[in-house]
């Protein structure tokens, strides 16, 4: 599989094809079990772990939320890849606290806001670490429309400033308006790469979902 | 936050002097002991100099370590309810340390204690690494149940040592006295025994405090954010090993403390350990050495410091433990 | 080396080394500052007795090896021991002593009675003489009355007390079997005495308990209670002695433990000698003008336990009480605990011109005591006045009080290796 700068892509399948196991192995949070993952060239799971985290950023579909840290706090961490003064780039914080729309939650915990609006926060973390590639997965399944569609379009704004940015999506009908190509994975392998018409076929849907119709 | 830090250092300024006058000599006759010794030719033993300083030294360093201990641990095992001795440690340097007064040799070797504290906790973390390593995937879960699975094997040691040991009454005592904890004529020998140990493991624990944070939030999301998670958490493990071998060098076993001063601190003033682990170096401190400070004026020859810790300890924890089921039942 | 590797080693070596070496300079100095010194090498020395000389001279010479031996249960050297010290207490009235103590005419005619019963009967007559002497009825101390028509033939020591009284008046077929802790105190009860007994209560089951039918057992309060109720479930009766914390309790303990078992005219006797022993001991003392100091130069005499810290006894403990038999004054008068904790700043306030610990592993903790910075500029430390003494008789309710209180005196009036 490839991913290439100015391309939304989207990562589609069925439960259990290995999506969210992917964007993990990509990240190196998992060791992958074979292959190897390249950026720029390079073997890119044989850098520092720190270099890692400046090139590709994840953001968890459903992170554990063990300590009650403030949204700013949360977010700043995503500064740690360029050093430990997490606090310092502070503009850069507030960007990506405005531009996700929680700036006025910045000093709430964590725990004291809604799961939509903890999406956007780990996706603000994502963000300040400015990371060429971001990874996302299922980044819009507790948002409510409006700010579905907020997200689609910061994706969009993202990828046209040049970022590599991938997502996993369940809602195919969604993957197919905003995303510029997509991979179907099935069973941990990557069936297809391309754009949504290219990939799903009849008898691709038909293989691989078991359904003879995208609509429910 | 400032103000925590403000109120905090003010209680210390009056501890200080508190602990240092208390004592069954007269304050005049201390201090003019301790201008002669300083100033003048005497040699003489001091109260002041040679007892209550070394011993306000290693409490403000136990506490301090307890504090921090507690803290590093409860993020790291995403437990707000974990302490210092959850992997098993302390047991570790309880059992070599309780050998070691078995056989006599601290009385021989001033520092066999410190070594034996420092080489049982190290010891106890290297057997739980390689035998995590050995049964699967470093991670905190298998840590913890290897900590317990060894910690369980080492108190029943210690039990059954104990046990064979019970017709030396004499033993017995020591080993019950030392066990429950003590700050009784403490001396400089006790502060070089603790407080390198402490500088270490408090200087680690500072140092990542920021890693520390990253890491309460879970191992996948750590590692995703650039923390390498096995380097630091091993160093992470390794400081707390010695700031509870420094503890069990200097006073013997303080439970609950490290349990319960973090978790009534993350309340106050959040779970960023940035500014919680200095909070809990400075609170740690001053708190223990109130305890002591208690014990001493109200005269409690009946009671240690480690039970005084462990029932003020036990009583804010069931205080606070509704609030802590509510909070679970909320997250659900 | 890689830079990352190297990097990683400097951590660690740099923690390594300001660990290390901060102890090895910290105990290296303290070591030569506390090198051994003539102090710690030099034996203890007695007390010097004021204001008038000694007349321990003039007195039967006192072994600890011989009092052992008498109290273990030698009847025939009770007796003449006993004799002895009344020619002693004698010689120091001569010399003036009003205060010295003999023992009573009644008395000493009931031990050397005694003794020729003892020795000059046989079995049979030793039999029917017992029934004779035996009580009919003696009560244990939760007031249960135990009837003495038909002795007891065989018993079960639970406690260390009631073992170390049986081991010197009874029979060694009496006793089922023994606390398996006595038999490591062998400078208490030595392998002779205790191989009689082969069984330990800690090795019994049930079914030895069984099959052995002891008929009572001495136990206590501390006792185990599965013991007790397996005691109970087989039938055998239990005899309670709780309270063993003074001289007169540990004579009333076994004069009951020898009426329970047939044994009246031995115990009599080692009460009688116990007696004697102290009043001889105290004999000592008034001897060594230990009394005759006037209150402000009674040399500031203190007994210290140390286990992890320092404490002294109070007049509850036995070794307090001996203390003021001597005629030394407790440092803790009015306390209700069995001990006191003391550190050392409180010690060295005290400044004690004479140090006595009773301590179990004495020849490590001497010099750990001498040397102690803390107490260089004590009185007893600088005048060669710390004195061990066997920590195990110091709190042993038995008839090794005695032995105790030897000690005391000999601490004080001896050379310890005389």
């Amino acid at each position: 599989m490839a991913f290439s700068p100015g391309i939304l892509y989207g990562i589609i399948g069925p439960n259990g094809s290995g999506k969210s196991t992917l964007l993990k192995t990509m990240t190196g949070v998992w060791k992958p079990t074979e292959g190897k993952v390249f950026w720029q060239d390079e073997e890119l799971l044989k850098k520092e772990r720190t270099e890692i985290s400046k090139v590709v950023s994840l953001v968890p579909q459903t992170p554990m939320i063990h300590f009650d840290f403030s949204v700013e706090d949360i977010v700043s961490m995503g500064r740690y890849p360029h050093g430990k003064s997490v606090g310092a780039r502070v503009d850069i914080i507030e960007w990506a606290l405005r531009i996700v729309d929680v700036l006025h939650l910045r000093h709430r915990k964590i725990t004291q806001v809604s799961s939509g609006e903890r999406q956007r926060v780990y996706i603000a973390r994502a963000l300040v670490t400015e990371s060429p590639v971001l990874l996302l997965d299922e980044p819009t399944t507790n948002l409510d429309i409006r700010h579905k569609s907020d997200i689609w379009k910061l994706l969009r704004m993202l990828v046209d400033q040049g970022k590599i940015v991938v997502v996993t999506n369940h809602d195919l009908r969604v993957t197919e308006k905003f995303c510029d190509e997509v991979a179907l994975l099935n069973q941990g392998r990557c069936v297809r790469q391309g754009s949504f018409g290219e990939v799903l076929t009849q008898d691709v849907i038909e293989e691989v979902f078991g359904v003879s119709t995208l609509e429910v | 936050m400032k103000k925590y830090f403000v109120y905090l250092f003010t209680i210390l300024l009056a501890v200080v002097p508190l602990t240092l006058v208390m004592g069954d000599t007269p304050w005049d006759i201390v201090w003019k002991g301790a201008m002669d010794r300083l100033f003048g030719n005497s040699q003489q033993w001091n109260p002041l100099l040679d007892e209550r300083l070394p011993r306000l030294i290693v409490i403000l360093c136990s506490g301090a370590s307890l504090g921090v201990s507690g803290a590093v641990m409860q993020s790291l095992f995403h437990n707000p309810l974990a302490s210092p001795s959850v992997l098993g440690v302390s047991c570790g340097g309880s059992l070599f340390v309780v050998v070691t007064i078995i056989f006599g040799w601290h009385l021989h070797y001033p520092y066999s204690i410190p070594i034996a504290a420092f080489s049982g906790c190290l010891l106890t973390l290297l057997l739980i690494y390689m035998l995590t390593r050995y049964s699967g995937e470093v991670n905190l879960y298998n840590l913890i149940l290897t900590g317990v699975a060894l910690s369980t094997l080492l108190v029943a040691v210690q039990g059954a040592i104990m046990y064979a040991l019970r017709d030396r009454w004499q033993l017995i005592q020591t080993i019950t006295e030392w066990v429950s904890g003590s700050t009784v004529d403490r001396s400089w020998k006790h502060v070089h025994m603790q407080l390198p140990l402490t500088l270490v493991g408090l200087f680690g624990c500072w140092n990542y405090r920021h890693e520390i944070n990253i890491l309460a939030l879970g191992e996948e999301e750590a590692n995703s954010l650039g923390v390498d998670v096995l380097k630091v958490r091993w160093r992470l493990f390794l400081c707390v090993s010695l700031l509870t071998a420094g503890t069990i060098a200097a006073v013997g076993f303080i439970s609950f403390f490290g349990l319960v001063l973090p978790h009534i601190l993350r309340k106050i003033c959040g779970p960023d350990n940035r500014k919680l682990i200095p909070l809990c170096m400075l609170s740690g401190g001053i708190a223990l050495a109130v305890m002591d400070f208690t014990l001493r004026f109200f005269e409690l020859n009946s009671f240690s410091l480690g039970n005084i810790s462990a029932i003020i300890g036990g009583i804010f924890f069931l205080i606070l433990l509704p609030q802590v089921q509510r909070k679970a039942v909320q997250s659900c | 080396m890689p830079k990352k590797a190297r990097t990683i080693l400097t951590i660690y070596l740099t923690a390594a080394t300001l660990i290390a070496g901060w102890w090895l300079l910290a105990f290296n100095s303290a070591d030569k500052k506390n090198s051994p010194s003539q102090l710690s090498l030099s034996r203890s020395s007695p007390l010097p007795t004021q204001p008038t000389p000694s007349l321990l001279k003039y007195i039967s010479p006192l072994e600890r090896v011989t009092l052992h031996q008498a109290l273990a249960g030698d009847f025939s050297l009770m007796t003449k021991l006993i004799s002895e010290w009344d020619v002693d207490a004698q010689i120091l009235q001569s010399f003036g002593i009003a205060s010295a103590k003999r023992i009573s005419q009644e008395n000493y005619l009931r031990v050397q009675l005694l003794n020729r019963l003892l020795n000059h009967s046989s079995p049979e007559e030793l039999h029917a003489l017992c029934n004779l002497f035996r009580a009919e009825s003696v009560y244990d101390d939760n007031h249960l009355p135990f009837a003495l028509q038909k002795p007891y033939a065989r018993v079960l020591p639970q406690t260390h007390s009631s073992a170390s009284i049986l081991l010197a008046i009874a029979q060694p077929e009496q006793i089922t079997a023994i606390p398996g802790g006595m038999r490591k105190q062998t400078h208490i009860f030595p392998l002779s005495i205790t191989s009689k007994v082969s069984l330990d209560i800690e090795s019994y089951s049930s079914e030895r308990l069984y099959r052995s039918r002891p008929e009572l057992a001495f136990v206590a309060q501390y006792s185990h209670p599965s013991t007790i109720e397996a005691l109970k479930n087989q039938g055998i009766e239990l005899f309670n002695i709780n309270e063993i914390d003074t001289l007169d309790q540990i004579n009333n303990a076994l004069l009951r433990i020898g009426n329970i078992v047939n044994r009246p005219m031995e115990a009599e006797l080692l009460t009688l000698f116990i007696d004697a022993a102290m009043q001889t001991i105290d004999n000592r003392f008034i001897a060594s003008n230990f009394n005759a100091f006037n209150q402000e130069m009674a040399p500031r005499i203190l007994m210290l336990n140390y286990r992890s810290r320092y404490s002294t006894p109070t007049s509850k403990t036995l070794a307090g009480q001996l203390m003021q038999r001597a005629g030394i004054s407790l440092y803790a008068k009015d306390c209700s605990a069995w001990s006191l904790p003391l550190d050392q700043e409180q010690i060295v306030n005290i400044n004690p011109d004479c140090m006595i610990i009773a301590a179990a592993n004495q020849e490590l903790l001497k010099p750990h005591v001498e040397e102690d910075p803390a107490f260089q500029n004590i009185t007893a430390i600088r005048n060669k006045q710390l004195h061990m003494i066997d920590d195990d008789v110091q709190q042993f309710p038995s008839q090794y009080i005695v032995l105790a209180y030897f000690d005391l005196f000999n601490a004080l009036f001896l050379l310890p290796d005389s």
